[in-house]
């Protein structure tokens, strides 16, 4: 019997399905519109094209869905309403926003706003009931207020209850009996607490993260039960359905309504994992992911083979420290556009002209000029090739939307401007990349570039020339990436816990106790997905500092029952991690301990990317000789046009050439070299290897 | 003209990354909560000869305040006395070009092959640098000798290290060591970072390439100043405010009057109407004023103008020497914070009369700090808590004001609670909004909020906080907001109300309490919509009888009474 996993990848314009048979490694894909009303429309809609191509439901092993359901209500204000209990007295953590920190022109226009609260002041309510910095009870919870609270909630009509108090994260004791409470007045609401969605220290994020979690649970809730009921209704009967998290890893969707913050980031995690399956399978442990799509470039950093995180998100201008993969987003991608700006430059972004009204080029009413159209008219893309030519783009409108909006503005011939809008969008990624090694402290020397998305592989090989990265790594379906990385990941939950203490001072008792808890939810939850905890394996990390800093560095702590002899090397890991992020270190200092972290992961089946047959003369996929305009020497050189579909393992070419595919278009410059690797990659070698 | 647009937008993102990157290290490496939380500190470039070009993020008004700096450091160090490899570091307001004396200044000279190109350099605020108080910014201040320890211009770092004599006289001069030096050092390591960037730009674009970029977008920010400026009808505008007193003679208020005058696309900023200089501790600086006017002309004309000293080639400034917004040595200068935010509000509030389309509310008055000197922390030694105490914005015409937030630069330098409690032995009582502080109006200002502390330990405690007395105003029928309010032991038989800048020596159990008051109003009140005067009340923000007596509209049972509303709105 086939056994196939299913990926399914919820994004603002498409659904995208991909399926693969793991015995004979078949793949089939797929492509809906996305349903916004109902987002399982698109889901079921995607899976009907599946059976269509007869694959029956019973022959589906698993399914891991990325979905935007929960981003969606934040950025839309359409999550539930959501009542607030906090310690009484402190109205003002949440509507000062203390993480503010306002970009660009907002520092300094008065017509600055911040976001919206989610859970309104109307709906907040004090309580009283203290605890210390240490979590003793400096006095006791007032069970009556949270009572009257509850009932006016109540009467409000509040479907959800957000609860954070000062130093819950020390002691939960007033929060759980808060829940308690809660839960007496009213079976019909759900309960988010702060010392159980994110038990760190500092109250303003704990909260904001809080609140998000009973903003959003309930519209999880009602989407996943619907999309469960649909699923089985369409026979899809594998107890293997997974939702894919903002950490990169899997949860059963049987208990996603319980971490909706988890979801945030569905989507441009799945193009992560992928990378991280990409540093797997080439043994390249060091890689930076570049997906280019039609509005914006995501990147992310890989380190060690594992994607970096952050505790310090957004979504939609909401704090979140719920750990999650780190992917910097900026207004880059083929349908961005170019015009002068109010200083008499030519500025490329950050708004897009979408797939509607899109770039000039494709007819479609765009009449600005977009990347994708300098790309167009400098021969990087061809106008008979996208996807599959089933799209024929018009090199006319482009030439005279360049010539319009740009070339004669500044005086230049069309391609002297196409060749600016292509070398400023360059930059402006160039130079997000080099934050992203900064934040890092890393060398890109080190690393590989990933590019993914339609417009990736066009623009890599020139950045990753900028950026002394001596190589580019372009996958066989560099559109797919997100559904495949849906694939190839395992599943993944993380648990925090602050503690803030001098590591020469905090007894091992105290780490063990802490990590015992940790565990034990951990373990509690695997069962509840339906693992055994013998399944689960446990990665412990001590997030450190120096006395008086702010910021803290995760290192890996072992496992077992640790002692004062463990000490030295938690602290000169640190001293280490210290060192290559920031610079420096004080191995005669003390450090402090922050949070505690457990990681717990259980393998699932994951997509195992087949090898391509033997090949080693590309000639056979060349195809065409086109003028391609190089930018680093300003003239059009001929480039040998390959069809990636022809192809195979171990074929070699030199640039400049341009690989052509359904749905994206590499790029090797001039002075690179190309070869396909055995699994269909890529591997451009950018000659800067020194 | 001679560099294309295109190189030059390539180039300047460059610079753009090149700032921001020393501004990531500044604000990671440094030690104290000053800089982490507060974010009081910036780092940027200038040219070679001090034209600023770019801040990276934090305090903007900083950034207009290096020009001094390097000036003084030119004519200390003339000739070929900077050295590839040199950093510098000076504090004395009177040369260095700081707000006052705890905001040190660090330079670098950037040499590409032995051409000096730029400066890198960093102003970030130290929690102690001895004088009379802990935080070094005490009322009893009467000339800058009080202030603490005064750095001129003197090399702190070679390419052989740091200068340790150099290290050892601030060391000895701090009641926190650690911290200061600790943060003084990320201050160098940004400045230097910034340095071997643009030096890796020069070998990259050509160092005529960089260096013409980057006077281009001071020459770009100057022509759409100007553009902006000859936008607007031609004509003068005043305003003028007041501090409730100097710190030495609390009778007397203190004004500030500016007198803006538009013509063509020039604008005369004259504060020549203002107070003399004062022999307490609030007089603000000539060169932080001219800074603060510069970032309410581009609040007041177009905020996407990039901040350089290209704008204030368009701004005449009239402002004479022994004012309190222009003192003369040895004047002292430590509480000049809220003076200098009243300087902005007070143009803010005369270009809104000179183009209404960016009229706003100012936000409330009284900016300022507190700094609380501890004989033992939380780690057993000596230390100061400082917090930055803010306001919240005015109302616009498209919105309510934005609650809590710096005026002039809108962070929000917020410590945790949890962070504040697990430092310090203090006990923080309340961070709540603060009824009726928005000042009404048609959109009204952002709530003010109250913070309470509870002493665990004996301390002295300098609250640098201010319009204690003279109130701020609305705009356009819009009505200022509450006074703020410092006062220790509040509700009790022994409550003390400190004036504004008031050091006290506090015993253990003591509570302290500052309401930080809300931004001000715009328009008028009874055109609110009364929907949102209900939902104001429904937040807490307003009582009942604000409600009806600010803004006309009555509530009876959570609903509003359509006819009383309507009676009481007719006046």
């Amino acid at each position: 019997m086939p056994s196939w996993m299913v990926g399914i990848d919820t994004g603002g314009t498409f659904t995208d399905l991909i399926a693969f048979e793991v015995e004979s490694g078949e793949l089939q894909v797929a492509k809906v519109s996305s349903d916004p009303s109902d987002p399982s429309n698109a889901v079921m809609a995607a899976l009907d094209e599946l059976f269509g191509m007869g694959i029956a439901p019973a022959d589906i092993a698993s399914l891991v869905h990325g979905t935007t359901v929960a981003t969606n209500a934040i950025l839309e204000g359409k999550g539930v309403k959501t009542g607030l209990l906090i310690t009484d007295g402190f109205r003002a953590v949440y509507e000062a926003r203390g993480w503010a920190r306002p970009e660009a022109t907002d520092l300094i226009d008065p017509f600055y706003r911040k976001p919206p609260l989610l859970a309104p002041q109307s709906l907040t309510h004090g309580i009283p009931g203290r605890m210390d910095y240490q979590g003793a009870e400096l006095e006791a919870l007032d069970d009556d207020a949270v009572r009257t609270a509850a009932q006016a909630l109540m009467a409000d009509g509040v479907e959800s209850v957000a609860v954070c108090y000062l130093f819950s994260f020390q002691n939960a004791a007033h929060e759980q009996r808060t829940a308690e409470i809660l839960a007496e007045e009213s079976d019909d609401w759900r309960v988010s607490l702060s010392s159980v969605v994110l038990p760190t220290i500092r109250e303003y994020p704990r909260q904001s993260t809080t609140v998000i979690d009973a903003y959003i649970g309930p519209i999880m809730q009602l989407y996943l039960e619907r999309l469960s009921d649909r699923l089985v209704e369409h026979s899809v009967e594998t107890p293997q359905v997974f939702l894919m998290q903002s950490n990169g890893g899997l949860m059963r969707i049987t208990i996603g309504a319980r971490f909706p913050n988890q979801t945030l980031l569905s989507g441009p995690a799945g193009g992560v994992v992928a990378g991280e399956e990409l540093a797997r399978i080439t043994g390249q442990q060091e890689i930076v992911t570049l997906d280019m799509g039609g509005t914006s470039t995501d990147i992310a950093m890989i380190t060690g083979g594992r994607a970096a995180e952050t505790s310090e998100g957004k979504i939609a201008g909401q704090d979140i420290g719920t750990p999650m993969l780190q992917v910097r987003t900026l207004g880059a991608g083929g349908g961005t556009i170019a015009r002068i700006g109010p200083d008499g430059l030519l500025k490329v972004g950050p708004d897009s002209a979408g797939a509607i009204p899109g770039p000039a080029c494709y007819g479609r009413g765009g009449e600005l000029p977009t990347v994708t159209d300098a790309n167009l008219v400098l021969g990087a893309l061809a106008s008979d090739n996208v996807l599959g030519g089933r799209m024929i783009l018009d090199s006319v409108a482009a030439e005279a939307a360049i010539k319009t909006h740009v070339a004669d503005r500044l005086g230049l011939t069309v391609v002297e401007a196409a060749a600016g809008i292509l070398k400023i969008v360059n930059t402006n990624m160039a130079v997000d990349l080099r934050l992203a090694f900064q934040s890092l402290g890393e060398d890109p020397r080190k690393y590989m570039l990933a590019a993914f998305g339609g417009a990736g592989p066009l623009h890599s090989t020139l950045l990753a020339r900028d950026l002394k990265i001596p190589k580019v790594l372009v996958p066989l379906f560099p559109g797919l990436n997100s559904a495949m990385g849906l694939l190839q990941t395992s599943v993944r939950h993380v648990y925090l816990q602050s503690s803030v203490a001098r590591l020469s001072e905090i007894t091992p008792q105290r780490m063990n106790e802490i990590f015992a808890r940790l565990e034990a939810r951990a373990k509690e939850d695997v069962t509840e997905e339906g693992f055994t905890p013998d399944q689960v394996s446990i990665g412990r990390q001590v997030d450190m500092r120096y006395q008086h800093q702010g910021y803290q560095l995760p290192v890996a702590c072992p496992a077992g029952d640790l002692t004062e002899s463990d000490k030295p090397a938690l602290k000169a890991g640190f001293d280490d991690a210290h060192l290559r992020v920031y610079g420096a270190s004080a191995p005669d200092e003390d450090a402090e301990v922050v949070t505690f972290r457990v990681i717990a992961e259980i393998a699932v089946p994951r997509l195992e990317l087949r090898t391509l047959a033997d090949g080693g003369d590309a000639s056979g996929a060349q195809i065409a000789t086109r003028a391609f305009y190089d930018l680093e020497t300003a003239c059009f050189m001929d480039a040998a046009i390959y069809d990636r579909e022809k192809l195979l393992a171990g074929d070699r070419f030199d640039g400049p050439a341009v690989v052509q595919q359904f749905d994206s278009t590499t790029v090797v410059l001039a002075g690179m070299s190309c070869r396909v690797d055995a699994w269909g990659n890529l591997i451009i070698v950018t000659g800067d290897a020194s | 003209m001679s560099l294309d647009p295109i190189t030059t937008e390539v180039v300047l993102s460059r610079v753009r990354e090149t700032t921001e990157a020393m501004a990531h290290a500044l604000f990671h490496s440094g030690y104290s909560p000053i800089l982490r939380e507060s974010q009081d500190g910036t780092a940027g470039l200038t040219d070679a000869d001090g034209q600023v070009i770019m801040v990276g993020g934090g305090i903007q008004y900083h950034s207009m305040l290096y020009t001094k700096a390097v000036e003084s450091l030119l004519a200390a160090y003339p000739g070929d006395a900077l050295r590839e490899g040199d950093s510098f570091v000076c504090n004395d307001p009177y040369q260095a070009g700081n707000s006052h004396v705890p905001d040190m200044v660090v330079l670098t000279p950037v040499f590409y092959h032995g051409r000096r190109i730029a400066f890198g350099v960093s102003v970030a605020h130290k929690a102690d640098l001895g004088g009379l108080v802990p935080g070094s910014s005490g009322a009893a201040s009467r000339e800058i000798f009080h202030d603490g320890l005064r750095l001129p211009p003197v090399r702190y770092w070679t390419k052989d290290g740091v200068v340790p004599e150099i290290e050892n006289i601030i060391r000895t001069n701090s009641r926190v060591p650690d911290v200061v030096v600790g943060d003084l050092r990320g201050q160098v390591g940004s400045t230097r970072l910034g340095a071997e960037r643009l030096v890796a730009l020069s070998d990259e674009y050509g160092v005529d390439t960089l260096v013409e970029a980057m006077q281009s977008l001071v020459d770009r920010t100057r022509t759409r100043v100007k553009a902006e400026l000859a936008s607007w009808p031609d004509g003068e505008a005043e305003a003028e405010g007041f501090m409730d007193h100097d710190g030495a003679d609390l009778s007397t208020p203190v004004k500030i009057h500016v007198r803006t005058i538009k013509k063509g696309d020039k604008l005369i900023i004259d504060f020549s109407g203002s107070d003399p200089q004062t022999r307490g501790p609030i007089n603000t600086p000539a060169q932080t004023c001219k800074a603060v006017s510069l970032l309410a002309t581009i609040a007041a004309s177009d905020p996407t103008i990039p901040v350089n000293a290209g704008a204030f080639d368009a701004l005449d400034f009239v402002l004479p020497d022994g004012m309190v917004v222009s003192p003369t040595f040895p004047a002292t200068v430590n509480h000049y914070f809220p003076t200098s935010h009243l300087a902005y509000a007070c143009v803010v509030a005369a270009l809104g009369k000179l183009n209404p389309a960016r009229a706003v509310a100012p936000p409330g008055l009284g900016n300022g700090a507190i700094a609380i000197g501890y004989k033992e922390g939380r780690n057993g030694k000596p230390t100061v808590q400082y917090e930055l105490m803010v306001t919240s914005l005015g109302g616009t015409a498209e919105h309510d004001g934005t609650p809590m937030v710096m005026g002039m630069c809108h962070f929000t330098p917020s410590t945790p609670v949890e962070i504040v409690e697990t430092e310090y032995p203090i006990r923080i009582r309340k961070f709540d909004t603060w009824q009726d502080s928005a000042g009404a109006g048609r959109t009204r200002g952002g709530i003010g909020f109250v913070r309470e502390y509870e002493l665990l330990s004996d301390v002295i405690l300098t609250a640098r906080t201010a319009n204690h007395e003279q109130p701020g105003w609305g705009v356009n029928g819009g009505e200022g907001p509450p006074v703020c309010v410092t006062s220790v032991n509040p509700d009790c038989p022994d409550e003390v109300v400190l004036a504004a800048l008031d050091t006290r020596e506090l015993p253990a159990g003591t509570v302290v309490r500052l309401q930080q008051t809300g931004g001000s109003g715009y328009g008028d009140p009874f055109e609110r919509d009364s929907a949102r005067v209900l939902q104001d009340v429904g937040d807490g923000y307003l009582s009942l009888a604000a409600a009806g007596a600010r803004y006309g509209v009555v509530i009876v049972d959570n609903q509003i009474d359509c006819a009383a509303t309507a009676e009481r709105r007719k006046r």
